[in-house]
């Protein structure tokens, strides 16, 4: 159980936060980008202005012999005029850095060189608590050692401010209309490109229960298709197996109608009218023989279907493989020496190093029976040739390999029946044997369940019969 | 009559061959599908095969198959545990005459069988007439007249045998054939002394059964 459930993971949500979080970090850079471009371009027309006015002051300054002369001349005041919008100061300092004209409050440019002659300076700066811009402009004084004369002239910022606003509303609004137009349009997008995946939820919904076809793969995005595809297989996977299932209930079906009719015809044979104690005897002693028989192919039917329903690994437990065989051999000695067949055991003793394994006892004791049980059945004995079963387990440790063997010296079984013979109901010999045909198919399912695989082959290869020979190897970690 | 049973269960082989033989058929049964292919094969002398499909060895349709490739008109009657309209039509189609599925009664079984057997004597019900002389295969009673006559199990098979052919030459060996199961002895003589008893029960008015010397014997046709 988990403690902490972690929220489930939304498609749509990941592309949605992975599209819109850069595209949102994204706005505040353009508004800061966008808020330095619009005043640099808002400067560039008052700039000019600026530079044009002051190198027109700069006309008006006279330095003759290190003297500075400077007449504020009708044309001056024209240009030191302030309008609607902001105030213009000037500046006029010589090159003993005394006071000609202007503010005294306008601070210098702050360069460690005056620019050489005609170069204006352009920067911002502040007076009297507010900004304004400053184009600096040295006028030479013509005597050596005399520094220049420097012409400054301010204006304060309101109408590039204004200009600036501007700029920035004009450009940036559109922009906060579009953003959201953005995300909806991606929304919208996303929305489309996740609906056939609604459409194929919608189909599967209402398929009927039984309806195990494959889905249409050239409906679905190419993205989706190895989904769809890997589906299909399961499908596919899962309708072989269901068919299997309704086979193997038809077979078991008819192998209980043969004992059934055997039953029902001796019960009306041995109510004739006429039928003397013997006869009686006789369907009587039949009705208990067909009953055995399909009591037992019931009880097979039953292992098959623990066996099958056994696929988790549920009650494993370390398994004493030896110890299983001998108690399987044990059991069945009566019934051996009925049919004076010789039954005896092989190999490792229980408790013996390697004999442990992890699996389901039950299952394991039911896999030794059947083997045991069809060698019993199928090997014929008689006085000339008895019949000889052996029972075996041997380990190699080191491999972590366990084998069972079971054979005998019967007819064997032919190579062209050797697949055959693990399906469900199928008889080589069929009279005699008084077997279910399930037996082993019962081994099989049982031996993959553990992971072990089975192998038939002549016990006597080239003598006659050769007997039959069932190996079940299981290989694994034994248990410690 | 002369019966096979192809079963290989040995419950409802014994009921089948019991009941059977209860009714006066010898009957014989193989256990496997190629023993009831070869036994078809060697011998001619059956009048009914009872089959049954799910057969060791070989499978009885396959069976079927291969005695219809014979040309062989042997009435047969299929038994088998499926029951499925497809396995019916397949089994008709292959040439058997009749179908049971199993579990069934041995009162239908019976029925059935005589159904089979008369028409392949080219009876059309229980009753076969001869003159005055009338046989009923169910309840295996012949009377003259109306009037019954006491018949032993051998005397009644040889006269079932003869009406079956009447008219017709029958030999003393083909007697033998029908008349007894694999196994069994009843020698030539013995068909002698059956024929004269049941020439003494039976010849009255028209009813006669002719000696052909050295050939054997013929039910005549009533003029």
């Amino acid at each position: 159980m988990k403690l902490f459930q972690r929220a489930q993971r939304s498609l749509f949500g990941e592309i949605l936060d992975w599209m819109l979080t850069p595209l949102l970090l994204l706005v505040p850079v353009s508004i800061g980008v966008t808020w330095l471009v619009a005043q640099g371009i808002a400067n560039a027309p008052f700039d000019r202005a600026l530079e044009h006015n002051v190198k027109a002051l700069a006309e008006l300054v006279t330095v003759k012999q290190g003297h500075t002369e400077f007449v504020l001349s009708q044309s001056a005041r024209e240009i030191l005029r302030a309008d609607d919008t902001g105030h213009v100061y000037y500046q006029l300092l010589d090159g003993h850095d005394t006071l000609l004209g202007g503010e005294r409050d306008l601070p210098m440019p702050g360069l460690d060189e005056p620019l050489p002659p005609g170069q204006v300076f352009l920067h911002n700066s502040a007076l009297h608590g507010n900004e304004v811009r400053v184009a600096s402009l040295w006028i030479p004084s013509g005597v050596d050692d005399v520094p220049p004369t420097l012409l400054q002239l301010a204006e304060t910022r309101e109408k590039q401010s204004v200009l600036a606003i501007e700029i920035i509303k004009g450009v940036l609004l559109p922009q906060f209309a579009i953003l959201p137009l953005a995300v909806l349009l991606i929304w919208l997008a996303l929305v489309r490109g996740i609906k056939p995946l609604s459409v194929v939820e919608a189909r599967i919904r209402e398929r009927r229960p039984g309806d195990l076809s494959p889905l249409d793969e050239s409906s679905v995005p190419l993205e989706v298709v190895p989904l769809v595809s890997s589906v299909n297989e399961l499908l596919n996977k899962l309708n072989d197996s269901i068919d299997t299932q309704k086979r193997f209930l038809a077979d078991a079906a008819h192998q209980l109608k043969t004992p059934l009719a055997g039953l029902r015809m001796q019960a009306d044979l041995a109510q004739r009218e006429g039928a003397n104690a013997d006869e009686l005897k006789q369907s009587l002693k039949q009705i208990g023989r067909a009953s055995v028989r399909a009591t037992h192919t019931v009880n097979q039917l039953l292992s098959l279907a623990r066996a099958e329903g056994n696929s988790a690994n549920s009650h494993r437990q370390p398994c004493d493989l030896a110890r299983l065989t001998i108690e399987v051999v044990r059991e069945a000695v009566p019934r051996a020496i009925e049919k004076r067949i010789d039954l005896g055991y092989d190999g490792l003793q229980a408790g013996a190093p390697g004999v442990m394994f992890d699996g389901n006892p039950t299952l394991l004791k039911e896999l030794v029976r059947n083997l045991v049980d069809n060698a019993i059945n199928y090997t014929p004995s008689t006085p000339e040739r008895p019949g000889v079963i052996t029972a075996r387990v041997l380990a190699d440790p080191f491999g972590h390999v366990l084998l069972l063997q079971v054979e005998d010296n019967g007819p064997g079984i032919a190579e062209s029946d050797r697949e055959l013979v693990f399906e469900p109901f199928y008889r080589v010999l069929g009279n005699e044997a008084d077997g279910s045909g399930l037996g082993l198919p019962i081994v099989r399912e049982i031996a993959n369940q553990h992971h072990a695989q089975v192998k038939l082959e002549d016990a006597h290869p080239g003598k006659h019969p050769p007997g039959a020979r069932f190996t079940v190897r299981f290989e694994g970690e034994q248990p410690a | 009559m002369r019966i096979l049973i192809a079963e290989d269960d040995q419950v409802l082989a014994d009921a089948l061959l019991r009941s059977l033989r209860t009714s006066g058929a010898a009957v014989d049964h193989v256990a496997n599908g190629s023993q009831a292919d070869t036994a078809l094969m060697t011998h001619s002398e059956f009048d009914l095969l009872i089959l049954d499909l799910g057969l060791p060895s070989l499978h009885g349709i396959e069976i079927l198959k291969r005695l219809r490739a014979r040309g062989s008109q042997l009435p047969v009657l299929v038994l088998t545990a499926a029951d499925s309209v497809e396995e019916r039509v397949k089994g008709l189609d292959h040439g058997a005459d009749d179908y049971m599925a199993k579990p069934f009664s041995l009162q239908e079984l019976e029925a059935r069988v005589r159904a089979l057997t008369r028409r392949g004597m080219g009876a059309t019900s229980n009753a076969i007439r001869h003159g005055p002389l009338v046989y009923d295969q169910a309840g295996r009673v012949a009377t003259i007249d109306g009037k019954m006559i006491e018949l032993s199990a051998r005397e009644l098979g040889l006269l079932e045998v003869l009406l079956q052919r009447a008219g017709r030459l029958v030999s003393k060996d083909q007697l033998v054939d029908r008349l007894c199961e694999w196994g069994e002895e009843v020698s030539l003589n013995a068909i002698e002394v059956y024929i004269h008893r049941l020439r003494k029960k039976i010849e009255k008015g028209p009813v006669r059964i002719a000696t052909v010397r050295g050939l054997g014997y013929c039910l005549e046709k009533i003029q």
